[in-house]
């Protein structure tokens, strides 16, 4: 795996957990 | 949570509301950072000699079966803590006091009574990052998403406003349910195609 794809799997990972984040922060708010 | 900090209540303990839900989303988004980064920096230890492939999978994998634990799939039910806030913070302590601890706790995620699956997913996606940054980055996302609302409840100086909150809350739990499902599945297909290009 060369560094850049390393890189591109980090950026990846970021959009995906801060859509997941999104999602989960505001949808707890339904919390008791 | 939103009912708890109003400028209703917060005049009644004579406390200003805009310092308490400041404090709140502060706490919130500081705890989220924290245990993101700390998440992104232990991961780190083997993320990056996971494929990315593989990283992404796990992730796509994780969104599935916490949806399907989430609606009650084979009678599973997602593993929580009882543990809620300390109600009696709020009169014994000032109000950024306990709006700083509430959001510490809060933004932490799983603390406190764990609603949703994708708040773990959203932990195991900081740890996969492989990075304290990028963990940081989705921490500060689920704090600020998770204290925000609070914003929402800035016109209630009346008993009867806080009723209408409530009344909301209720009428908006199964749309945001079905929003967040539809978040999971977005994000699936997003972690599938990032990993279909390698």
């Amino acid at each position: 795996m060369s560094p850049g794809m390393g890189s591109a799997t980090v950026h990846a990972l970021v959009v995906v957990g801060v859509a997941l984040a999104v999602a989960a922060g505001l949808r707890s708010t339904w919390s008791p | 949570m939103l009912g708890s900090i109003t400028p209703l209540g917060e005049r009644g303990r004579g406390s200003r509301w805009w310092v308490t839900a400041i404090a709140y989303v502060l706490g919130s988004t500081l705890a989220a950072v924290a245990v993101g980064s700390g998440l992104g920096f232990l991961g780190s230890s083997f993320a990056g000699r996971m494929p990315p492939t593989a990283r992404l999978a796990v992730v796509a994998l994780a969104v599935v079966v916490g949806l399907l634990v989430d609606v009650g799939s084979f009678g599973l039910r997602l593993p929580t803590v009882r543990r809620q806030v300390d109600e009696g913070w709020r009169a014994g302590y000032r109000g950024w006091v306990w709006g700083f601890g509430y959001g510490l706790q809060l933004g932490a995620g799983v603390v406190t009574v764990v609603t949703t699956s994708t708040v773990y997913v959203t932990w195991l996606a900081a740890a996969l990052s492989g990075s304290a940054v990028a963990g940081a980055l989705i921490g500060s996302a689920f704090g600020f998403a998770r204290a925000i609302p609070v914003l929402s409840v800035a016109g209630v100086r009346r008993p009867d406003q806080l009723l209408h909150v409530d009344a909301v809350l209720v009428r908006w739990a199964a749309p945001a349910r079905r929003a967040t499902y539809g978040v999971g599945a977005i994000v699936v297909c997003l972690a599938l195609l990032g990993a279909a290009r390698w």
